[in-house]
């Protein structure tokens, strides 16, 4: 089934549950609502909508107009190659549906977003960090986690070094996260 | 799990179960990648692979730097491929930007990144076999290697990372005697490929410690987003260059190499021939080679040539402008992929209008390939572990990112 068609499928079978539909440059993104997110995407997957392959899974954080992130859905349909983007917004330390009874793999994707986004996923099988140390504080990708540095272990008889602040993001005045 | 292992825990025969990291250092996880298993004697029970040990925050890293000065630090992600990186990052910006690249930068580019991936295969190659105990073909392969990375040397003055992408073309033109050197490496490559072809393809060793090792088959994929060759090497003809044609690839014939078996023999199978496949790209791209610019005359995204900046105010304007902000993409969103040596490379770029990304993430071939290891390792013996690890050709700066 085409994106168009799958687009029409969502509306036709889930009243109301469509935020905003966006078209830019070839590619559909529909903001869904985050209750309805399971069935969507269980419908897309199903035999004859054909979206059967998650390409991706990740998010993108914004500070404006409230601290929250953006997590995206990219799905693909191997028969005709048709792709669409579902995207939902979770609020900080936020909670989703796992979709890791859907797709396998999504396993580590959202092992990811929880590292590094802080997404939490209801019924992961395993969800702790994946690319960060176990015992790191704080996720690195939002974008009120300031860049820093390592202290540097070698002194060569100086101070040790302390992480300085690189860049400074809009409103976060000098209090580091 | 495979039968014997059920039928071993069905008659209570599993002894005492040894854990066991490989990893994070071992020459054969090509990169830190640690692999945790579960040994009953010398066959895995279970593999769990923890990675992130090579994690540098590249994603966290590009959203403080203009768009410009982004193409340095991807085209480390992937250091045996860096040219497909550059390419992913680059396509994806100007497609925001809608910037047209020359017809000559477009085939340069086709030409480099198949001398890429050829040298990426080699390397998958070579390693394998050492990993097999068959030291001189890695000798073989890295000295063809070389000749690319001599290529790429004389191309730019960097042999892994060529570095000469820009938006809208290419940091240079080729030098005089570029296409002579490829014509002569092309002119002995077969030789050498068919080498490696007589070494291994009917190799008992080569043959009986790949076939029916660590099969990953179509519906495996579908489950796990593998992509590259190893969906090929499941029977899907799924290859980002023939379903999502970019740099002109439509106008290319090349075919797409598939093996329906799933198993490290068939993903080496697709490997040796997309090779072949490559060295042919590059062929027809020599042949499609028209004099003319390599970078775009928008002077809103591209430098203006040195000797305009003498004579001409604007060019001085659009000169300070570049360099000292960067270019402004319009806002949107966008994913766009291109086939590297491991599969699907995609760039989802979130733009806001600023001179950086306000998102850039990389969606690796690598990370999905390494995941579905845990899925297809139990019930392998210990030494098949490497093999299969070899087979997806996992690179781990790209997985960790």
């Amino acid at each position: 089934m085409k994106t168009a068609e799958a687009v029409q499928g969502i509306r036709a079978k889930f009243a109301d549950v469509i935020v905003s539909e966006v078209n830019f440059m070839d590619e559909t993104t529909l903001e869904l609502r985050k209750d309805s997110l399971k069935n969507v995407l269980s419908y897309l997957k199903s035999g004859d909508v054909g979206f059967e392959v998650l390409m991706d899974l990740t998010a993108s954080d914004y500070l404006e107009p409230i601290k929250r992130s953006k997590v995206v859905y990219w799905l693909h349909n191997p028969t005709n190659y048709q792709r669409l983007r579902i995207s939902i917004f979770v609020e900080r330390e936020g909670l989703l549906p796992t979709v890791t009874d859907l797709w396998e793999g999504a396993n580590w994707y959202e092992r990811e977003l929880f590292d590094l986004y802080g997404v939490k996923f209801d019924g992961h099988p395993d969800l702790k960090r994946i690319l960060m140390p176990d015992d790191w504080q704080g996720h690195p990708l939002l974008k009120d986690y300031a860049l820093t540095e390592e202290p540097v272990e070698f002194k060569h008889n100086r101070e040790p070094k302390v992480p300085s602040r690189i860049i400074s993001y809009i409103g976060m005045g000098n209090n580091p996260p | 799990m495979t039968k014997e292992i059920e039928e071993l825990s069905q008659i209570g025969d599993i002894g005492d179960v040894m854990e066991l990291n490989l990893g994070p250092q071992h020459p054969s996880t090509h990169g830190v990648l640690r692999i945790k298993l579960h040994l009953d004697g010398e066959v895995v029970l279970s593999a769990e692979p923890v990675i992130g040990y090579l994690h540098t925050g590249v994603e966290k890293q590009c959203e403080t730097r203009t768009y410009h000065q982004v193409f340095t630090l991807v085209d480390r992600l992937d250091y045996l491929s860096g040219p497909s990186e550059e390419q992913a990052f680059a396509s994806v910006v100007e497609r925001l930007m809608q910037v047209e690249v020359p017809e000559r930068a477009q085939v340069i580019r086709v030409l480099l990144l198949e001398l890429a991936r050829i040298a990426s295969h080699l390397i998958w190659v070579g390693t394998s076999a050492l990993e097999l105990n068959m030291s001189s073909i890695f000798m073989y392969c890295f000295g063809e290697r070389e000749k690319i990375l001599d290529l790429f040397e004389e191309m730019s003055g960097a042999r892994m990372f060529p570095s000469v992408w820009r938006i809208g073309g290419l940091a240079h033109d080729l030098s005089p005697n570029f296409i002579a050197n490829v014509k002569s490496f092309l002119k002995d490559f077969p030789r050498l490929w068919k080498d490696l072809d007589n070494l291994l393809t009917q190799n008992y060793v080569w043959c009986a410690r790949t076939q029916d090792i660590a099969v990953i088959d179509k519906e495996l994929c579908k489950q796990y987003m593998c992509t590259g060759p190893v969906i090929r090497g499941a029977g899907v003809a799924y290859d980002i260059r023939k379903a999502y044609p970019y740099l002109g690839y439509e106008n290319y014939q090349f075919d797409i190499p598939t093996y329906a078996e799933g198993d490290a023999y068939a993903r080496y199978m697709v490997r040796m021939e997309e090779m072949l496949q490559s060295a042919s790209i590059v062929e027809q791209a020599i042949a499609k080679l028209k004099p003319g610019p390599v970078l775009t005359s928008d002077r809103k995204v591209a430098l203006p040539p040195r000797r305009e900046l003498a004579r001409s105010m604007e060019a001085v304007i659009h000169q300070f402008k570049l360099v000292s902000e960067g270019l402004h993409p319009p806002v949107g969103e966008l994913f766009h992929a291109v086939e590297s040596a491991r599969g699907e490379l995609g760039y989802y770029l979130v733009s806001d209008g600023s001179h950086k990304p306000h998102r850039l993430r990389v969606r690796s071939p690598s990370f999905p390939h390494v995941e579905v290891l845990q899925k297809v390792l139990p019930g392998h013996m210990l030494s098949d572990v490497v093999v299969a690890i070899a087979s997806v050709d996992p690179i781990l700066g790209d997985v960790d990112r």
